[in-house]
């Protein structure tokens, strides 16, 4: 009996490691909402940043449209729609993000708006290691009704891997040299572009191909 | 040793997954962007930058959305509001989704007698313009 329990331990703890090394249930997303609307335009307003780095809502814009845009869909200029924005008073993006969609929709003349929030943004600085954490939550609303046709959420870490040299001395100083380039210069804008495309272009779960992605192919 | 092969493989497959085709070239207009959020100031070279961009990519390629857009933005906060049209009316007739705001962009490059369409980019273009970018370069 205490063998058979030790057997039954086991196969419970490895079937809940394959559950949950699995990848999520790749259940498709609700995407009634925004097929009935087919919105050919997304308006990129400036983030929320929740994150202490201050920096960080205006280095995130440039890393978004791209992968919007490649995905098929028309993305308006994100500085000059800044810009237009803060003229009109709305420089504060929690103002922005507040506001009716439906009067952005309007101002724009867009079908839909991206609003996006950044959440994480830091750099965690250990002795050998440091590791670059982002993490983002997306939500498209509709600019004629106001209803949120899509959203997603996305977080990365990295950290910077040096390869190898089998010499673990070598490896311990190639890992804290790495480690103090990261400390002088985080760059987090290779890590967001790679969350952005990941959360445009996910199978199931991304941004539908969009009509001038559909007209090339 | 084999999660980092394995990491650096998956990174791999994602960066070769997405890299090939892509609709638009690009340029660097994601680096020229991100120089400009580093360094207000620098809103010439982002102006230059975009217009090497554009010279470039027309030769060769797909222009992506919302660059002759941006170009004109560039104009009208260096005062050319004429030139401005140009590109405004470029962004309009590729995009036709762009046609209510790049009208409206037209439109206050038309009338620059608003003072609050004036006023602000001509303050912003001040410290940027002639003695900055002779300064800087």
């Amino acid at each position: 009996m205490k063998v058979n329990g030790y057997f039954i331990s086991m196969f419970v703890v490895l079937f809940g490691l394959g559950i949950a090394c699995r990848p999520p249930v790749d259940s498709t997303k609700d995407y009634t909402k925004f097929n009935a609307e087919n919105p050919r335009s997304i308006l990129i307003v400036p983030v929320i940043n929740k994150s202490v780095d201050v920096t960080a809502s205006d280095y995130f814009l440039a890393t978004i449209s791209k992968p919007v845009a490649e995905r098929g869909y028309y993305v308006y200029p994100v500085n000059l729609v800044k810009r237009v924005l803060e003229d009109d008073g709305l420089a504060d993006a929690n103002l922005v993000h507040s506001a009716n969609p439906k009067r952005l929709g309007a101002l724009f003349g867009s079908d839909t708006i991206l609003y996006i929030t950044i959440d994480d943004w830091t750099a965690k600085y250990a002795v050998f290691s440091t590791s670059v954490h982002v993490a983002f939550k997306y939500s498209l609303k509709s600019g004629k009704t106001g209803e949120e046709l899509w959203s997603a959420q996305e977080s990365m870490v990295y950290t910077p891997q040096s390869s190898s040299t089998g010499n673990p001395i070598a490896d311990l100083l190639s890992a804290a040299i790495t480690a103090g380039v990261a400390k002088a210069a985080p760059n987090y804008i290779p890590l967001a572009q790679q969350a952005n495309g990941n959360a445009v272009f996910r199978v199931n779960q991304g941004l539908p191909i969009g009509p001038y992605a559909i007209k090339s192919k | 040793m084999k999660r980092r092969l394995l990491f650096g493989s998956i990174m791999l497959a994602i960066s070769t997954a997405c890299a090939p085709p892509t609709l638009y070239q690009w340029g660097n207009y994601e680096g020229s962007l991100y120089q400009l959020m580093k360094d207000p100031t620098s809103f010439d070279k982002y102006g230059l930058a975009l217009n090497d961009q554009i010279v470039k990519t027309e030769a060769t390629g797909n222009i992506p959305p919302g660059i002759y857009a941006e170009y004109g933005y560039y104009l009208v906060a260096s005062r050319k509001h004429s030139e401005a049209i140009v590109w405004f009316e470029k962004e309009k007739s590729k995009w036709p989704e762009s046609t209510l705001l790049m009208d409206k962009m037209i439109l206050t490059c038309r009338n620059p007698r608003s003072k609050d369409v004036e006023a602000k980019p001509a303050a912003e273009v001040k410290p940027t313009t002639q003695p900055a970018a002779g300064s800087v370069q």
